[in-house]
């Protein structure tokens, strides 16, 4: 018998296991339910019907599978996404966010869409009706611009700058307790002697920031390494309140929060080679649940995965 | 063979057309001042940060430890040694973060010492360089008023 002959008399025995395969994993599937919609996002027509066409199948309750997207193996990977999505944002629980976690909501989606990280290209190839047109982009952009404003600070801003900074004690070098995120990463009072290689000012959701750069961060900036930065690169961003006046100028109010990166591609290799940490307020609180809370920080720096997750374009000092 | 080949080029050449278009390992150049002036060599901390939105202006603004005791404590008492710079630039949008403004073309460092001057009164000096290359400026104009200003700022809040 030749070669040829028994492969053929192979194929077929083959390819019924193949096709019984095919059917029975059919039947086993993770649960992709639409829970109920308990309050659904609000916007002008225009905005929400964008929203709606390119978000709403992994980040609402109102999923919409097309027949491929029932089909196992394909099925898992769809209904892992959706659960990701809906976690990370849900336009239909919407309600329950406090309005300034909505609008940061907004902005951030607006620039994961701009950064073309969103919708995902494995997603929009095979539901072309998501992608997003140049005009949708700028309908989305006017729309979170509208929600942004930023008047002269009233009374009760100018007041918890006040008192917040009666109670600083800018002589007490390091807190009694050294504060640690849920991830091992402890609060660096030295950042305070770093040097600043930039600033922002944050007009989509009214704060204003320094980043501060460690000597192996200005060092790298010198050098002109910062795509991937060296191993020991340490960044603090600080954030505090706008505080206004009728004149337009802006000076910082209330301390809000330092945020860390810290850099070391083996030690921090689950989280892209960074160290990520957030205090808030003063008394330094460790922002995130548990050690989980980074996804977050890795979501929103996705964009600049082709920038090492830096947001920031450095200066030279 | 042939056609899964193409496909996945396809794809693959597909996924490569939608990266994210965010320049790499981008150095804001043109806020950076010029090494010649080696600021790093004043040795100092930052201060504090503004904007001045009509002129679309962003200030960072930097002291050394005397001049931070000194603004701490709000007393308009000038002491000798004190060192005070304020830099200037006009703003641009953020080209990483839409909903953002960073420091675009450098307009100006502003630089204040308190001398020992004569009779026990300490002598502020001021001056304004401007531009790219941090040029001095010969003018005097408005001198007083940025010294009063400068003087009068708190620090922020940094804990």
């Amino acid at each position: 018998m030749s070669a040829a002959a028994s492969f053929r008399r192979l194929l077929l025995p083959a390819g019924a296991l193949f096709g019984a395969a095919f059917v029975s994993i059919q039947f086993i599937h993770p649960p992709l339910e639409n829970p109920p919609v308990t309050g659904d996002f609000q916007a002008p027509v225009a905005v929400k019907s964008i929203v709606q066409r390119a978000c709403y199948d992994c980040h609402s309750n109102q999923t919409n599978l097309r027949w491929f997207d029932k089909v196992a193996p394909v099925s898992w990977q769809v209904a892992d996404h959706v659960q990701e999505g809906r976690a990370g944002l849900n336009f239909s629980t919407w309600q329950s966010l406090p309005p300034a976690d909505q609008k940061a909501k907004l902005w951030e989606s607006v620039n994961q869409i701009i950064a073309g990280a969103m919708p995902r290209t494995d997603y929009t190839l095979v539901h072309p009706a998501a992608k997003l047109s140049a005009q949708d982009v700028t309908v989305l952009k006017q729309y979170v611009a509208s929600l942004a404003k930023n008047p002269p600070a009233d009374t009760a801003k100018r007041n918890a700058a006040d008192r917040q900074y009666r109670h600083w004690q800018p002589t007490q070098a390091v807190p009694a307790t050294v504060p640690v995120a849920p991830n091992g990463i402890a609060y660096l009072p030295d950042y305070k002697n770093w040097q600043a290689i930039s600033t922002t000012e944050r007009f989509d959701n009214g704060t204003m920031r320094v980043v501060f750069g460690n000597a192996v961060a200005v060092k790298a900036i010198r050098d002109k390494h910062i795509n991937p930065w060296p191993n020991g690169t340490a960044f603090a961003k600080v954030a505090w309140d706008q505080l206004a006046d009728a004149q337009g100028n802006v000076r910082p109010g209330a301390f809000k929060q330092v945020e860390y990166m810290l850099k070391d591609d083996q030690k921090y290799a689950a989280t892209k080679g960074w160290g990520w940490a957030r205090f808030k307020t003063p008394e330094l609180v460790p922002y995130g649940k548990d050690a989980l809370f980074t996804t977050e920080c890795i979501h929103c720096h996705q964009p600049m995965k082709n920038n090492d997750f830096v947001f920031t374009q450095p200066l030279k000092h | 063979m042939q056609v899964p080949t193409i496909a996945l080029v396809g794809l693959l050449a597909l996924s490569a057309c939608s990266q994210p278009q965010v320049p790499a390992g981008q150095l804001n150049e043109a806020a950076s001042l010029p090494a010649s002036f080696d600021f790093n060599k004043l040795d100092l901390r930052v201060l504090s940060t503004f904007v001045n939105r009509r002129q679309a202006t962003t200030a960072t603004l930097y002291g050394n430890d005397l001049a931070r005791q000194a603004a701490l404590g709000g007393t308009s008492a000038a002491q000798p040694g004190e060192v005070l710079a304020l830099v200037t630039w006009r703003q641009q949008a953020d080209p990483n973060w839409f909903g953002a403004r960073i420091p675009g073309a450098l307009q100006s460092l502003e630089l204040l010492r308190i001398e020992p001057g004569a009779a026990g009164h300490p002598a502020v000096t001021y001056q304004c360089f401007t531009g790219k290359a941090l040029t001095l400026r010969a003018d005097t104009l408005h001198q007083q008023e940025r010294i009063a200003y400068l003087l009068a700022q708190k620090p922020a809040v940094l804990p």
